[in-house]
């Protein structure tokens, strides 16, 4: 071997050198499961022990005494030569399988389909005999099966990953595809509130509807939450916010459910403002979730408390802000404490579910204060004693707070010419028929192509524009009624999704307001009132 | 024990040397440009040690521990902490992955990371220094910081210094920063800076020659 340093080079005799003595090969031959294989300073093989033989299928006495370089051709100088160098100058080396794969190709185990080679990890170390270096040790360890096993772990992390994430897709869609018939159904309540019919069993069998349609959309919206977390997709508009202020938003939301079980609600909440870095609607859903949750899992006439307060952290510095909400309702096991938070996990799987739910809520109830860069904590002594959640957020020191404008329910808005676009007729139909009761001209359409023509050539005042449409997406339309000079006129998106960002789409279409089916009838008028008045 | 800004230079010099070794090899092992760069170099003593790393890494840590002998001998470490250590496994493995726990073919990467970068750093002090030091097979410890700084006192009443050499791993437009750690008796800690005193004049004698 050319490269190899000259002979007799000596280490220090003080403190011993490191490294194994070449006496010692034999007995470790028989304790050991790994590949021996010894040469002396010209790499010239000086040992192999049985494995070594038994996976080359040679006899020692058919090895020893060739050059490593010549037995085994993938020791080039290209690769492994140099830990053999390194090993001549008393330094010891570890190859890995990840990053070398094997040292030395041999047939895999007979149960290993996998890999064409023997997968391994080696060591090359000194061989020190009397004070010097008297050549190298090789150690092989076969790693196949464990290297199989990881990796067919990995490609279960991997599928599993992706199953998760068709998952998500799929409850986006499934939420989205429950939005259009919705939008219709709360499109023909509206007018039949407007038609005037006083008779009491079709106003009963109205608010019916009313209520159950109330209650899908929620699950709907629940739906899309989630899968907007799981996919990293919920964006968050943090601005500095009275905590108080939020919890009246929860509490006026939560209320008709607290009453609908006749509890007793108290609510403390201090007189100083409490601010937080946060986005307002989602703290409030969060809150109300919580108070949800308590009115839901709390037997009729119970008792539900919602205190907002300031505290120090544990390190006794950071001062948060607190929101807790206690009942004394169900319980919770302690047992199954931990997996409160869990998605789609419901404690009350085995009872008669007459609360129903999906176990979204404190699942959403978590990630919304995670997200907040908060914490979220159960309580509770035991079954059938009541629990406790106890909202945790940093508390903002020197800020105003920001306020939100209430939408005006009393808000009427003069006749427009309304141009409704809809591949869902039902959807489209109800929409125009509730815009006509109020006095607005509309026509509808349900085509692309259609839209554009009709648009251009009644210069429509509003356009309600569904997003996904045939042919042409809603952003296509909306962008060549921009380009053909509709410039005055007030175009409003519809989608099934919650977001821009959930429909894929990532474009400004110029769009003056997105909506989400069903559409807000007092949102919308709130909307055009605004678009219309600042013209 | 502190050492002097021209002791402290030498030592950033030889390392800066065996860094950019490390690198070229982890770059031809894994056909990625990796850098490798020394934010900072001092020397404490051991009982100091705990907080001086404390600097870059906390909580668990993920060790690989080399033991060299010679004319001066003592305990080499790679000091990264967990995330650390599992990022820059992913890094230099390609894995599709992120990790969050090192299993046991990660452990092996890093083990081998830690032994070209200690092995590279001892044989560019061996070689510059002209002496010459023999090493043990590295080993991965995954403990506390605290109980790794324990283990070096444990059993022992000889004095030791600690030099730490801050390395910050450069892969693919990210980074992760971890810990070369010497931990030397104080006898051969006074050689080593004899030795290190030594190149160093002898590299100024030369600069001044020219």
């Amino acid at each position: 071997m050319n490269d190899a340093p000259s002979s007799n080079t000596t280490v220090p005799s003080r403190p011993a050198p490191i490294g194994l003595s070449s006496a010692l090969l034999t007995d470790l031959d028989i304790v050991a499961d790994w590949g021996l294989l010894a040469t002396d300073r010209d790499l010239k093989i000086t040992f192999v022990n049985s494995w070594l033989e038994r996976q080359t299928d040679r006899t020692a006495d058919s090895l020893l005494g060739h050059s490593l370089l010549e037995i085994f051709a993938s020791v080039t100088p290209d690769n492994q030569l140099n830990y053999y160098r390194q090993a001549l100058e008393g330094r010891t080396a570890v190859l890995s399988q990840r990053l070398h794969n094997f040292l030395i190709p041999l047939p895999p185990p007979a149960t290993q389909t996998r890999f064409e080679f023997m997968q391994q990890t080696c060591r090359i170390i000194p061989l020190i005999d009397a004070g010097e270096i008297s050549g190298t040790l090789t150690i092989i360890e076969d790693v196949t099966e464990r290297v199989a096993y990881e990796t067919e772990l990995r490609e279960r992390v991997t599928a599993l990953r992706e199953a998760d994430q068709h998952k998500d897709e799929f409850l986006a869609m499934l939420a989205h595809e429950l939005r259009n018939p919705l939008a219709p159904i709360s499109n023909a309540v509206q007018i039949l509130r407007m038609s005037g019919l006083n008779n009491p069993m079709v106003e009963a069998a109205r608010d019916v509807i009313e209520r159950q349609v109330v209650h899908m959309v929620r699950l709907v919206d629940d739906l899309l939450d989630v899968s907007r977390v799981s996919r990293g997709k919920i964006q968050l508009q943090k601005l500095p916010i009275d905590l108080c202020a939020v919890a009246r938003q929860a509490i006026e939301t939560s209320r008709p459910l607290i009453d609908s079980h006749r509890h007793h609600f108290e609510v403390v909440l201090p007189n100083e403002l409490v601010l937080v870095e946060g986005d307002f609607v989602r703290l409030a859903q969060l809150i109300s979730n919580l108070l949800n949750n308590a009115a839901k899992y709390t037997d009729p006439e119970g008792q539900i408390s919602l205190f907002v307060e300031t505290s120090y952290g544990s390190d006794h510095r950071t001062e948060q802000a607190i929101v807790r909400v206690c009942d004394n309702g169900r319980g919770i096991d302690p047992s199954l404490r931990d997996r409160l938070f869990t998605l789609f996990y419901q404690a009350d799987r085995n009872l008669d579910r007459s609360e129903g739910g999906l176990g979204i809520g404190l699942a959403l109830v978590k990630s919304l204060a995670d997200l907040h860069g908060g914490t979220i904590q159960a309580e509770s002594p035991g079954r059938g004693l009541g629990s406790e959640f106890i909202l945790r957020l940093p508390l903002l020191k020197n800020a105003m707070p920001m306020t939100l404008a209430k939408p005006d329910s009393s808000l009427t808005i003069q006749p427009l010419k309304f141009l409704v676009v809809d591949d869902n007729t039902d959807s489209a139909e109800s929409m125009a028929q509730l815009l006509r009761a109020d006095g607005h001209t509309v026509s509808t359409t349900y085509d692309a192509h259609k839209a554009i023509e009709i648009a251009l050539q009644e210069r429509s005042a509003v356009i309600l524009l569904d997003l996904g449409l045939p042919e042409l997406t809603g952003y296509e339309v909306c962008r060549i009624l921009r380009q053909s000079g509709l410039s005055e006129s007030c175009i409003i998106a519809m989608s099934g999704y919650a977001s821009k960002q959930d429909d894929g789409v990532d474009e400004e279409a110029a769009f003056d307001a997105h909506f989400l089916k069903p559409v807000d009838y007092e949102r919308l008028k709130n909307v055009l009132n605004e678009h219309f008045q600042s013209r | 024990m502190i050492l002097t800004n021209d002791q402290q230079d030498a030592v950033t010099e030889l390392v800066n040397i065996a860094f950019s070794r490390t690198a070229a090899a982890l770059s031809d092992l894994t056909g990625d440009r990796v850098e490798l760069n020394v934010p900072e170099v001092f020397a404490c003593p051991i009982d100091q040690l705990q907080s001086a790393l404390a600097k870059y890494v906390s909580g668990d840590v993920a060790t690989v521990h080399q033991i060299f002998g010679g004319a001066v001998s003592g305990d080499a470490f790679l000091l990264l902490d967990v995330e650390g250590a599992a990022k820059l496994v992913q890094l230099l493995a390609k894995g599709d992955v992120p990790i969050q726990q090192l299993g046991s073919s990660d452990r092996e990467v890093l083990a081998e990371i830690g032994n070209i970068l200690l092995n590279a750093s001892l044989g560019v002090f061996g070689d510059l220094l002209q002496v010459r030091f023999t090493f043990a097979v590295p080993r991965l410890q995954l403990e506390s910081l605290g109980a790794m700084v324990a283990s070096l006192t444990m059993g022992t009443v000889e004095i030791r210094h600690a030099l730490l050499v801050g390395a910050r791993f450069v892969i693919r437009a990210s980074n992760v920063t971890g810990c070369l750690v010497l931990v030397l008796g104080v006898t051969s800690f006074e050689l080593f800076i004899a030795e290190v005193d030594a190149w160093a004049k002898g590299m100024m004698g030369e600069g001044d020659n020219e």
